[in-house]
């Protein structure tokens, strides 16, 4: 069993490098190393009223937060492009015709697409995680070592979608399975702007509705958690839940804050449980895929 | 594993598709009940449509049937152990491309769970086998059709399995890419191997198989070994020079017809024993015979009178 996963995880590897999503995460990367030599000219125009030293470690802290963005959603768009063709796409060219019947059982093509990818995707994270590192780095001369736990968090979410449409492509073609995980998004954007709307309307309504939007995709959560990972101990990376840090400039905490106190408090409140439902949503729908694989027709 | 006299057992199996939402269920495969004995070259016969596909796919574990039972090698479908020791060709596939014939193999055998000294060793024989073994190097997507077919005949073969199911092997393939596969599949005879054939080639099946099933509508409507299944031959062409009355009526006694054009004589006969009678009457009555020809039945006239005709 393990035998067929790891063969099958490599077999998707090596065809998923051959095709033009890996591209694409090549071209991504060219992307992060881009911005490194982009010419900001940091010292001299976005530091107007700070010293130095401070405005160039905000500015890297910007960075951080907005490269850990960058990063979820090319992350989380290649594992849709990689996810939605895996399964049905794969059984009507025929691809999986001479695999199935093999001494193999089908739970461990499943397993062995699910790892491959992710195990891609994880290559991929960490590659734009260290070239966002040195750009900044390069840019303003900051290292921050809390950006692994933006990154780390950030990482959820190609897991996140590789699961999603991995199942969704046990019963749906391509650009069904894709569809299907771009509304999934959609919905969790729904989460948002729902929670927005309750506090501009004052309809208590709504942010129920954007709580059980939050159970339906956890994006928000997972959102949150990059929040919380680029979070220093103490005061933190953007200062969240722990007050203004902001003596020196540039205050994150306080910008989160002015936009959208509540959604700061929700940031500032983020637990443990939140991790776990996350875990636990991937494997609902992890279970799901690998029984409607097992069970459907070839 | 368990060795029992057949390598294919199906029992009643029927596949039906639909039904839901108040729509009729399309029954695919119905009722069918198949036994292929072992070392056996066994032909799966019938028009489009007739359930060939859905009952190898079934055979394979690939589709669940809706009811009824089927064994391979002695083990239910499915079963693990089993399938180590089966080989399949899809009709419809599309392989790995960016690997090289070898690489593809090398793959295929891992799946199979074969050592590294056993693909070592057989890749070669197999790539030998199918023809391919100078373009060992030769990435799939530089293959033809015919080729890719031959590489993935060589995957069936590759674990030198106790049962080969191959469905459609020879359709992209030239003449001589086909006598190959015949002599493949001689060879795999040869060897007690059994092996299941699906084609519409009914000349290739006509000289490679045992026994056949003809399928129509879900169901085998004949079954049986070739030659007890095409009719005997009733018409008997003969050339006959020093024709006379009385030898055209002498002939006319032992048929129900006698047409003569020429030197041609068709003469129509209710049983194959007669014929070396017709030679001995013509001999006899002082005709000059230059050939005779029993028309037999081919394949292809069995299955076209089967399926026009017959109603399951």
């Amino acid at each position: 069993m393990i035998h067929g996963i790891l063969i099958l995880a490599g077999l998707t590897i090596k065809e998923a490098i051959r095709r033009r999503v890996f591209l694409a995460a090549v071209v991504i990367s060219t992307l992060y190393l881009g911005f490194a030599f982009l010419p900001l000219h940091l010292h001299i125009g976005l530091v107007v009223g700070l010293d130095l030293p401070t405005a160039l470690n905000n500015m890297g802290r910007i960075f951080a937060w907005v490269g850990c963005g960058t990063i979820k959603f090319f992350g989380a768009v290649l594992a849709v492009a990689l996810s939605a063709g895996a399964i049905t796409s794969e059984i009507d060219r025929g691809v999986l015709s001479v695999i199935v019947p093999k001494p193999i059982p089908r739970t461990a093509i499943y397993l062995g697409k699910w790892l491959g990818i992710n195990l891609l995707l994880a290559i991929c994270v960490v590659v734009w995680g260290l070239l966002l590192a040195g750009s900044i780095w390069h840019q303003t001369g900051t290292y921050h070592p809390r950006i692994w736990g933006g990154i780390a968090a950030a990482g959820l979410f190609p897991l996140l979608f590789t699961t999603l449409t991995l199942c969704f492509s046990t019963f749906a073609t391509y650009a069904l399975s894709s569809s299907l995980a771009l509304i999934a998004a959609g919905v969790a954007l729904g989460e948002d702007l729902l929670h927005i709307l309750s506090r501009i309307l004052e309809i208590p309504l709504l942010e129920t509705l954007s709580r059980i939007t939050g159970y339906v995709v956890p994006l928000s959560r997972m959102n949150h958690w990059i929040s919380r990972g680029l979070d220093a101990d103490g005061g933190g990376m953007l200062g969240i839940g722990h007050g203004p840090v902001g003596s020196a400039g540039f205050d994150f905490s306080l910008f989160l804050a002015r936009r959208d106190p509540s959604q700061s408090a929700v940031v500032a409140a983020t637990s443990e449980a939140d991790l776990l439902y996350i875990l636990l949503y991937m494997a609902v729908f992890f279970a799901l895929g690998l029984t409607l694989f097992q069970r459907r027709d070839l | 594993m368990t060795q029992t006299s057949t390598a294919i057992e199906t029992s009643n199996l029927r596949k039906e598709y639909g039904g839901a939402v108040g729509r009729p269920a399309f029954t695919a495969v119905q009722d069918l009940s198949l036994s292929v004995p072992r070392g056996q070259v066994f032909g799966l016969l019938g028009p489009n449509g007739a359930g060939k596909t859905t009952t190898i796919n079934m055979l394979l574990g690939n589709i669940k049937p809706t009811s009824g039972q089927a064994f391979l090698l002695g083990q239910p479908v499915g079963n693990q152990e089993a399938r180590a020791h089966l080989g399949f060709l899809p009709e419809k596939f599309q392989f790995h491309e960016f690997l090289s014939a070898e690489e593809f193999l090398d793959l295929h055998g891992r799946l199979y769970g074969m050592s590294k000294a056993a693909r070592k060793r057989r890749i070669p024989e197999v790539l030998e086998q199918v023809g391919l073994i100078a373009r060992r190097k030769s990435r799939l997507s530089e293959f033809s059709k015919g080729m890719q077919q031959r590489v993935g005949l060589a995957q069936a073969i590759l674990n030198d399995p106790d049962l080969v199911i191959l469905d459609e092997p020879t359709s992209a393939l030239d003449p001589l890419g086909r006598r190959e596969v015949r002599d493949i599949v001689a060879g795999l005879k040869a060897a007690g191997k059994t092996v299941l054939l699906n084609s519409h080639l009914l000349s290739e099946i006509e000289m490679s198989c045992d026994q056949v099933a003809i399928l129509k509508s879900g169901q085998v409507i004949r079954q049986g070994k070739i030659d007890d299944l095409l009719a005997a031959p009733t018409v008997v062409k003969m050339r006959v020079q020093g024709q006379t009355p009385g030898l055209i009526a002498a002939l006319e006694r032992l048929s129900r017809t006698v047409e003569v054009t020429g030197d041609e004589i068709a003469a129509t006969i209710s049983e194959e024993g007669v014929i070396p009678e017709l030679a001995a009457t013509v001999v006899g009555h002082g005709g000059r015979l230059l050939s005779l020809v029993p028309m037999r039945e081919t394949l292809e006239d069995l299955f076209i009178r089967v399926v026009e005709r017959d109603t399951p």
